[in-house]
């Protein structure tokens, strides 16, 4: 379980994150939804161990996260940031020798379906193409959080249903949590179970994606404005 | 293929290009003397500029590292969201550039010792031995080139700690703890305390020059000199510590 204690966060001039208190269940698909400059991508660099907390605590399982929490966290990040001299397979094999749980045959597998030439020099491929091989870099690990933080930012519409459909089938939901953030809502809402609205670094509410729908009768979008509304 | 062989393989990749400008730039200055040399008539040139050129080498180290965790720090969430110690990951960016430190420097100084070997010149170094010499030239110059990379590689990393509280200010903070403890050094090395941590342990060690006295009745050979092994260890357990705060602020400090 992933656990936010009190935490606040401060950089220079801003506050990311302020007082933040959650536990994150495992096993689900999880939403991490906000405007712009909300705190999304400061609280998942939280839980991968990259950013320490001003105050509080951030644990997963009880432990404290760390840089060498990765061993525990899968992370995708926002940036489109690569070892640009290496070609597909050569940075798949660089992640296979880094992370003990990475499956070497499940990532050709996802490159194979996400249709990327292997052999290509990661300098050379597209934006999209980049995209995905973050994708199946992330989505390759054995581990028990995944992180992706704008998965399918820069991809066009149609890479983008591939993507969401096939994020399923590559994903084991009896072992493993998944945290997205993204600014495609609609697009990624019929896979998530649970949603996190966030907030000028206040968590504002983690609800089920059901409850939200039966219960309010509206899609996630429509809750996300009622509650920024309700907090204005 | 194991997480640190996999680890020595992508630095060799972040830094092949510059270690080919490098040995290219090598060639180019000893061969370009070498053909030189027998227009100027300056006598061993080729080797005393390969001999300057890997005295230089004590830079090496230290530029090389600035580079490579310069191009780490462009995209800093890739090289350190890794299940790897930070001594891994530094440690791997210091043997690759002590691999490539070796390889330069060997060839450089091995052309100069050839170009030295081809000369035919009235004028003679002092030197009576110069493997010898050359042994110990090549261990000043790596010692210190591996004492100035630990020490940049300390204040890279600091930097990139700090630079998440004071921003810009960081390289300002950096910089002027650089200065003050350059000064403090100095200031230590003067110490007593200095002296009883450092200077103790002197052996003889074979000299390599060639250095007669000769007077009427009196002959000296200078043969050996002697070597205080007490700075050794005081600057290698210095480095070692320093190493490992490096790392413990990689480990715990350092955001992206």
């Amino acid at each position: 379980m992933i656990t936010f204690e009190n935490v606040s966060k401060r950089y220079l001039t801003k506050q990311a994150l302020t007082d933040v208190s959650i536990s994150i269940p495992t096993g689900k698909i999880i939403g991490l939804v906000g405007s712009n400059g909300s705190g999304k991508s400061t609280f998942m660099k939280m839980i991968a161990g990259l950013v320490s907390p001003s105050k509080g605590n951030v644990m997963i399982d009880q432990e404290l996260t760390s840089r060498r929490t990765a061993n525990k966290v899968a992370y995708l990040s926002e940036l489109d940031a690569y070892y640009s001299f290496f070609s597909v397979k050569e940075t798949i094999h660089f992640f296979a020798t880094q992370f003990q749980d990475f499956d070497i045959e499940k990532a050709h597998e996802i490159i194979d379906f996400m249709e990327v030439d292997i052999n290509q020099k990661v300098k050379h491929l597209s934006k999209g193409n980049r995209g995905r091989l973050k994708i199946a870099l992330t989505l390759a690990r054995e581990v028990p959080i995944i992180l992706m933080d704008e998965p399918l930012s820069g991809l066009d519409p149609m890479v983008r249903d591939s993507i969401v459909k096939g994020l399923l089938s590559f994903i084991d939901l009896e072992k493993q949590t998944v945290i997205i953030t993204t600014h495609e809502v609609t697009e990624i809402e019929p896979l998530l179970e649970m949603v996190i609205a966030i907030r000028n670094g206040k968590v504002l509410a983690l609800e089920d994606v059901e409850t939200i729908r039966e219960r309010d009768r509206m899609r996630i979008v429509d809750w996300l404005k009622k509650l920024y509304l309700e907090e204005a | 293929m194991t997480n640190w062989s996999g680890l020595l393989r992508k630095e060799f990749r972040v830094t092949r290009t510059l270690l080919l400008g490098v040995i290219t730039f090598d060639l180019l200055v000893m061969i370009g003397f070498y053909l030189g040399s027998a227009k100027w008539e300056v006598p061993y040139l080729t080797a005393i500029i390969g001999g300057v050129l890997t005295g230089l080498h004590v830079f090496f180290l230290p530029l090389y590292l600035l580079i490579s965790l310069n191009t780490e720090g462009r995209n800093l969430h890739l090289w350190l969201h890794n299940p790897q110690s930070g001594a891994r990951l530094l440690g791997a960016k210091i043997l690759n550039g002590l691999l490539a430190l070796l390889i330069s420097m060997g060839i450089v100084s091995g052309l100069a010792l050839l170009a030295y070997n081809l000369e035919t010149s009235v004028f003679e170094f002092p030197i009576e031995n110069v493997w010898l010499f050359g042994f110990y030239f090549l261990t000043v110059i790596v010692a210190g080139s591996l004492y100035m990379g630990t020490w940049l590689t300390f204040y890279w990393t600091l930097y990139q700690v700090l630079k998440t509280y004071i921003g810009r200010w960081a390289v300002l903070f950096v910089l002027i703890l650089i200065g003050f403890m350059s000064w403090l050094s100095s200031w230590f090395d003067g110490t007593s305390i200095s002296k009883g941590l450092s200077d103790w342990g002197y052996v003889q060690l074979p000299s390599p020059l060639n250095m007669e006295v000769s007077q009427r009745e009196f002959d000296l050979t200078v043969s050996t000199f002697p070597f205080p092994i007490g700075n050794v260890v005081f600057d290698f357990i210095t480095l070692v510590l320093i190493f490992l705060l490096t790392c413990w602020l990689l480990d715990r400090k350092v955001e992206v």
